[in-house]
This record gives C-alpha cells, sequence and structure tokens, in this order.
C-alpha cells in the first residue's frame, strides 16, 4: 500500500436532495472523495446517512442534484439515462442484499443477463458465465434455478452474475445482510479474492466485522463523509 | 438476441400460468376462430352460389319468356307473331353481342311430362325441342352417347337425349340406354344420349334436381309433331359473350325482338344479375356482422391482454428493476414486454387458428347440405396475424409503463 492507486472514481461535492412535501432532504450534502482502481472500499455509517444514496450515484442509478461525479476521468453524472444503463451493463456489477436473481431464470441464464444488456457483441458469454460460476464455486448448480439454492449459494450465484462482465467496479449494497455466520464469512472470502486480483469494491455494510475485512472504511454522516477516525 | 430471449420469456410466462393465460387469450382465440370462420363459411357460400349459377347458366344467360301486353296495347296483341323461331333468326343477324341462341319449346308448358318404357314410368319431366346450342347456356354435360345435331332436326328425326334421372326411372342399372326407345305421349323416340347428373346440394336437397329430369328432342321434330307445326316457342334464350356489356347487349335484344312483334311488348328479358345482386348483398352482411363479431372478440380480447400483462408486470417490478440495474435500457424492457406480448399474439393465434379449424368443421357436420364451410389459407394467414398485431397493440401500453419504471423504485418494491 505504498503507490497511490490511479482514481477510478471521484465526487466533488456531490448533492442529492429529495423533496418530502415542503420539506428538503439532504441524502447526501456535499460529498466529495476519490476512490481508486483496485480498491476495497467499505462504506459504513448509522441508517439514514445517505450511504445507499450515494451507491445509487455510483452505480449510475441516480443523478446527483448538483456536484460532479467522474468515473474513468469521465463526467458521468449528466449522462443519458441509456447511456447510464449501457455504463451499467459494461462496466459496472451489482450485488444486492437481497440476491435479486430472477425465479424463473436458471442461475446460468441469471448470470448471462448482464452480458446480454452490454451488448458488446462477446460470443464467448456461456464461456465467461461458467467461470465466473466456477469461480464462485457454483459450476454444478448452474442448471438450478435460485429457488433450489441456499442463501450463501445465491448470493455466489449474484457475485458471478457481476463478475460475468469483467466490470471496473463492484457495487455491493449490504451483501452480507440476509445471511448467517459462515456464508458470510464465505462471500467476504470471495470478496477478498477478487480484491487482490486487483478487482475495485465498494461495499455498503452495517457489519463492523465486514467493514474490517475491506482496506479502506468510508464513513457516512447525515449525508456527508466523517472525518477518519 | 434479447427480442428471442423476450419470446422465450414470453412463452415462459405463458406456460408458469396456464389457467390464467387460457383466460388471457380467450377473447383472441375466439377472435381468430370466428374469423377463420367468417371468411370459410363466405367463401363457402360464394363457392355454392358460383356453382348454383353456373349450373343455372350463368350471368351471360338471358331469357326471353312471354309476358303479358300492357293495357294500351291490349288491342294489338293479336298482331305479334309471338316468340317464334324467327325471333332467334333476327337476333343472330342483329345483336353480335349474342354467342348462342336456344329457342325452346316445351311440350307441356305448365307442368311435368311422363315419359314410359315397357311399364317403366319416369314422371314429372321436361320433354322440350331444342337446338345445338342449349347444351351451352343451359350447361348440361353428356354423360353417355351424343347430344341433338342440327341435322337431327332438319330431318325431323325421333331422337332424345335424357337426364339421369329419366334414365334411372326407365332403365335397371345393367341397362344401357343408348339405342333403346323410350314412349312420349304415345311416340316412340330412340335415346341418343344421357346426361350427367347435376348436383347442387344447398339446404339438404338437390337445388339443380329438374336439371336431371330433362329430355331434348330436336326443336323441328318436336314443334311439327307436338305444336301442329306451329313455331311458337315456350323459351328464346341467349348467352351473351361477354357479361361486361351484358346491359348494352340486353337493349339491343329488346329492341330487334319489339322490331319483330311489331311493337307489341308480350315479352319480357330475364337476366340472372338480379339473383348476384342478392348474392352480393348477403355476402356483404354477412362479412359486416362476422367481421364485427371477431373484430369485438380481438378488442375484448386485447383489452383483456393490456389487462392481465399490467397485472404481470406489477408482480414482476422487481424484476424490471433488477434488468435495470444490469444495464437494461428503457427500448430493452420496451422490446422484452413487447416479445412477450407477440409470444401471446403467437400462442392465442396459434389456438385460434386450431380452435378455427374446429369450428369449421364443426359447422360443416352441424349444416349439412348446406353449402360447406371452406377453410380458407389465407383466412388463417389473416386471423394468425390479426392476432399477431392484437397482442403487439395491447402489449405497447403495458410495456411502455414497465420501460418507463424507476430503477431504484422498482428495485425496492416487495
Ligand atoms: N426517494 C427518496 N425520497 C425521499 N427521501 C429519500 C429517498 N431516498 C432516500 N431518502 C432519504 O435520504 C436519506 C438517506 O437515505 P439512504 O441513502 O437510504 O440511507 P442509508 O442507506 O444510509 O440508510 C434518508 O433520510 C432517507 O429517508
Ligand atoms: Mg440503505
Amino acid at each position: 500500500m505504498t503507490s497511490l492507486p490511479a482514481p477510478l472514481i471521484e465526487l466533488e461535492d456531490v448533492r442529492k436532495t429529495y423533496r418530502m412535501g415542503d420539506e428538503d432532504v439532504h441524502a447526501l450534502a456535499g460529498v466529495t472523495l476519490t476512490i481508486g482502481s483496485g480498491e476495497f472500499v467499505a462504506v459504513v455509517g448509522p441508517s439514514g446517512s445517505g450511504k445507499s444514496t450515494l451507491m445509487h450515484l455510483l452505480g449510475l442509478m441516480d443523478r446527483p442534484t448538483s456536484g460532479r461525479l467522474s468515473f474513468g476521468g469521465q463526467d458521468v453524472s449528466r449522462l443519458s439515462s441509456s447511456a447510464q444503463a449501457t455504463h451499467r451493463a459494461r462496466k459496472l456489477g451489482f450485488v444486492f442484499q437481497s440476491f435479486n436473481l430472477l425465479p424463473r431464470l436458471s442461475v446460468m441464464d441469471n448470470v448471462l443477463l448482464p452480458l446480454s444488456y452490454a451488448r458488446d457483441g462477446g460470443k464467448d458469454g456461456r464461456r465467461r458465465a461458467a467461470e465466473a460460476l466456477e469461480r464462485v464455486g457454483l459450476s454444478h448448480r448452474a442448471r438450478h434455478r435460485p429457488g433450489q439454492l441456499s442463501g450463501g449459494e445465491r448470493q455466489r450465484a449474484g457475485i458471478a452474475r457481476a463478475l460475468v462482465n469483467r466490470p471496473e467496479l463492484i457495487l455491493a449494497d449490504e451483501p452480507t445482510g440476509n445471511l448467517d455466520g459462515q456464508n458470510v464469512e464465505r462471500i467476504l472470502e470471495l470478496f477478498r479474492e477478487l480484491h487482490s486480483g486487483g478487482q475495485t469494491i465498494v461495499l455498503v455494510t452495517h457489519d463492523t466485522n465486514v467493514a474490517a475485512s475491506a482496506r479502506r472504511q468510508i464513513r457516512m454522516q447525515n449525508g456527508r463523509v466523517a472525518p477518519a477516525a | 438476441m434479447l427480442f428471442l430471449t423476450g419470446m422465450r420469456d414470453g412463452v415462459r410466462e405463458i406456460l408458469a400460468h396456464p389457467v390464467r393465460s387460457l383466460l388471457t387469450l380467450f377473447g383472441l382465440i375466439c377472435g381468430v376462430a370466428s374469423l377463420i370462420a367468417m371468411i370459410g363459411m363466405v367463401h363457402g357460400m360464394l363457392a355454392g352460389w358460383r356453382a348454383f349459377l353456373y349450373e343455372t347458366g350463368g350471368l351471360e344467360k338471358v331469357g326471353s319468356v312471354a309476358s303479358r301486353p300492357p293495357a294500351y296495347q291490349k288491342h294489338l296483341a293479336g298482331i305479334s307473331p309471338g316468340r317464334t323461331a324467327r325471333d332467334a333468326e333476327g337476333i343472330w343477324r342483329n345483336v353480335p353481342g349474342v354467342t348462342h341462341i336456344s329457342p325452346e319449346f316445351a311440350i307441356d308448358e305448365y307442368g311435368g311430362t311422363e315419359v314410359k318404357r315397357k311399364g317403366r314410368r319416369s314422371p314429372d319431366n321436361l320433354v322440350y325441342g331444342v337446338v345445338p346450342d342449349v347444351i351451352v347456356i343451359n350447361r348440361y354435360e353428356m354423360e353417355r352417347g351424343r347430344f341433338i345435331a342440327s341435322l337431327d332436326g332438319e330431318r325431323g328425326r325421333c331422337v332424345a337425349v335424357i337426364g339421369a334421372q329419366v334414365a334411372k326411372d326407365l332403365f335397371t342399372p345393367a341397362e344401357d340406354p343408348l339405342g333403346q326407345t323410350i314412349d312420349v305421349k304415345g311416340q316412340p323416340y330412340r335415346v341418343i344420349g344421357v346426361f350427367r347428373e347435376a348436383v347442387f346440394m344447398q339446404g339438404g336437397r338437390n337445388v339443380v334436381a329438374s336439371k336431371n329430369r330433362s329430355v331434348c328432342l330436336p326443336l323441328k321434330t318436336a314443334l311439327l309433331r307436338f305444336n301442329g307445326g306451329s313455331e311458337r316457342l315456350t323459351w328464346l334464350n341467349f348467352r351473351v359473350g361477354d357479361v361486361e356489356h351484358l346491359d348494352e347487349v340486353v337493349d339491343a335484344i329488346q329492341n330487334t325482338l319489339v322490331i319483330l312483334h311489331r311493337g307489341v311488348l308480350d315479352f319480357s328479358l330475364e337476366t340472372q344479375e338480379e339473383r348476384a345482386t342478392e348474392y352480393r348483398r348477403t355476402e356483404r352482411s354477412l362479412k359486416t356482422s362476422m367481421g364485427g363479431v371477431s373484430a369485438i372478440s380481438l378488442f375484448v380480447g386485447g383489452i383483456v391482454i393490456t389487462n392481465i400483462m399490467l397485472a404481470s408486470i406489477k408482480e414482476r417490478i422487481r424484476e424490471i428493476g433488477v434488468r435495470k440495474a444490469l444495464g437494461a435500457r428503457r427500448r430493452d424492457i420496451f422490446m422484452q414486454l413487447m416479445a412477450e406480448a407477440l409470444a401471446i399474439g403467437a400462442v392465442g393465434g396459434a389456438l385460434g387458428v386450431l380452435a378455427g379449424i374446429g369450428l369449421v368443421n364443426l359447422l360443416v357436420w352441424l349444416l349439412p347440405g348446406q353449402p360447406p364451410p371452406l377453410l380458407v389459407p389465407s383466412a388463417i394467414a389473416l386471423g394468425f396475424g390479426a392476432s399477431l398485431l392484437t397482442g403487439l397493440i395491447a402489449g405497447a401500453y403495458p410495456a411502455f409503463t414497465a420501460a418507463r419504471l424507476d430503477p431504484i423504485g422498482a428495485l425496492q418494491n416487495e
């Protein structure tokens, strides 16, 4: 950890304000931060502090009310919704707290989904999906439906799906929130493995153990980044 | 590729809820089936009408029949020679649009004639003197032997060509009528030909059965032996070469006949136009009523699809959120749901085609003797296409709604 990594994401005074009736809710009240390529970052903080809002902005699922958000040096906060979607398909991988596998598709087809939306002409989609499943140790479950899998297996399938398009950034909002101790450990192990392979990861968590496995912690408080403790 | 997976997902969606899908598709199936049955019925009837019109001489047949002269000509009636073979001659020379002329003399104008042979009887026949043209105008077809030739008349030969029913009445199946002698009102006639049986079933009966009760004699022979040598005809029929110019030719015939009858209107001309017009009217009303039923079924079917798709999308909001998070653009979601709608339309259309084929066969079975409904390939294509189109139109609004969902909200949906 001596050399400074090249910045992948830069936020400059990013604000997100929701209007609730007559009141403005400042979900993000001016966030400035940089996340380097290859970093493994845990976002922590109390409920309502703006962690999910931050993740939505990083995931280009939403636009900041003001401020600048750049990804790989490019300002992505004003992209059209279709360009944002393509960005998500090609450069991002999402891991959800409740897995969000599509119940009627096989594990394999779930993992294939991001590739079909990436439209980058990858012919070897099945091979890449098989590789991703192999990495999370689920090759033998490829033909199963998500309903036939345990919670831990489902989250591993979710991670395989997030990996399949070789994203520049993996975003995980409470990925271990629905898992028990042993499975939490297994998932964290996976994230650490990915990180050591150079993968940039940002995950949100309540769990101090989980946060501890990340190399860096960003503490959110009232829509701001709290100074490092 | 995405569209194909969309279609596949659509079919999966249909199979995942078979009962709901069947309800969804019910309107569509009814619409397609009734469309196919309607077109089948109209085509069946048209084929029937065409056959009937054909059997009875077609549109190109124009008849001249006796009619009472109008009151102001009553005192003149005597000066008209009436319809004679000379009328035929005059028309032939003066009206080039006429290709065939058939002067006919029925030996019993107002009733059937009994024909006998060796104790066997054939009642209620039309026995009439004819010239060779009649075979074209009245569309007789020969089963055996030959038809009457001009020479038969010129020589006053006692020969006859008989209809299929007459032959059945007078001869056993083992006997050959040709060369045999039959008895027409005490006079012997030698059978030289037998007509092919004319069959056109409608309402359970052969409406052209009377054609099979024809006995044709040479015109001159008949006039000489049954009309006391008078040339007065019973009917005078013409065949018009070009139906496009029917009205003009009918006018020309009318004018010529008025001159030949010395101005006395003791005849009238009849065409099959009226019957054809009536056919066309029936065809139109059938098409509008049955077409209306199909259109309403498809419309209702479309509304049901819209509703069920909206409901199914409500259940799948989270799925749509996930797809968006994974990179689906609005148009990807739209296309996926349109593919689903197309799959619904295709499945509904296919089931509707099957139901339509069943319905056509059911109608054939339910209405024996009616001109049978036909299975028209273009109707099947039209029905299937209408179903696809209904699916697409019905799916457009739900697909649009789904495409516009906000991904964050959709992901948080329980
Ligand atoms: N769509 C929204 N409309 C209104 N307020 C919102 C919306 N999303 C988040 N908020 C508010 O913004 C603040 C931050 O929320 P969130 O980012 O979800 O926090 P966390 O994930 O840290 O619990 C909260 O006060 C929340 O109520
Ligand atoms: Mg949250």
